[in-house]
């Protein structure tokens, strides 16, 4: 299946424009990414957006969703409902597990809450309504959310940022990865690496997906362990 | 953890053995696949083991721009 995607690391400042103060900004923050899953045509089938605490979970996710998908076919449309609870506890390690009391996840498709564990800022889920109403134009989305709180009679200003994790293409019996960091003096870095096909193997986004959460966890756990030091 | 500053129940020190380990076998994950595939790295592919120095460099700059007047009267420091 040819795959491509990317995460974004995003970060929402929203200001109530007349009754806060100007210092009283709420912040919600996320990694995003969106999963196409596609049929054998090349033909979009269902998207599921992850958002999540911190982006290996967040790829890690993603590569679940895409191998269930490979697997079992849609995983929205079946008859049974998905256990995205198993899912969840499978993908997240023991470290994680006993280490990050604030991990979250939260899936989305059309712009509804599919599964949610942990908590996240409730205005991702309104992005996601703005998206769902006006696909194929994110950037859209957050000016609906705008107009959204208006229409509840709260004028409020939403600055958004984000910039790139991750982006993955695999594609014609080649997967490529480029992996974006961010250190501790806020300035990127990039790394990109490229694997080919074999005669006996062929590449699957799982793979992809998997090392690369690996890579990014293990940069985090790095940093973690030398300040430790 | 090195001057023994931090104790063994420490929190810090507890998660950092627990990252070592995760670290290890996500090292082990990254070298089976490489070991599997032909992978292409550009640059290069980082190094936790260099990631980890850089870090602790990062940890001394930081501490070293204290000025000692805020240092907690409390705290012991080795020199």
């Amino acid at each position: 299946m040819d795959f491509n995607t990317t995460l974004l690391r995003e970060k929402f400042i929203i200001r109530d424009v007349i009754n806060a103060p100007s210092d009283s900004a709420l912040i919600a923050m996320s990694n995003r990414m969106a999963v196409n899953l596609t049929d054998a045509k090349g033909i979009t089938v269902e998207t599921i957006i992850v958002r999540a605490q911190n982006m290996h979970l967040c790829i890690r996710m993603a590569s679940h969703i895409v191998h269930a998908y490979e697997q079992n076919g849609s995983l929205l449309y079946h008859d049974h409902s998905y256990s995205w609870e198993k899912a969840w506890e499978r993908l997240i390690g023991t470290h994680e597990q006993k280490h990050n009391p604030h991990k979250w996840i939260a899936l989305y498709a059309q712009g509804k809450v599919v599964f949610e564990s942990g908590i996240h800022h409730p205005f991702l889920d309104l992005i996601e309504k703005c998206d769902a109403a006006n696909p194929e134009n994110y950037d859209s989305a957050v000016r609906l959310a705008e107009d959204a709180f208006s229409q509840l009679g709260k004028t409020v200003t939403v600055d958004y940022e984000s910039n790139i994790g991750l982006v993955v293409f695999v594609e014609k019996g080649q997967g490529r990865c480029g992996i974006i960091l961010r250190n501790a003096s806020d300035k990127n870095s990039t790394f990109n690496f490229r694997i080919e096909e074999s005669k006996d193997q062929h590449i699957s986004p799982v793979q992809c997906l998997n090392i690369c959460a690996a890579f990014l966890e293990g940069i985090q756990l790095a940093f973690i362990i030398g300040m430790a030091n | 953890m090195r001057l023994t500053l931090i104790s063994k129940s420490n929190t810090e020190y507890v998660t950092s053995i627990s990252a070592r380990r995760r670290l290890g076998k996500l090292n082990t994950e990254i070298r089976a696949f490489e070991n599997s595939k032909s992978v292409h790295y550009r640059p290069q592919r980082p190094e936790f083991g260099d990631l980890v120095s850089h870090a602790e460099k990062l940890a001394r700059d930081l501490f070293s721009q204290i000025p000692p007047e805020n240092y907690d009267e409390n705290e012991e420091y080795v020199e």
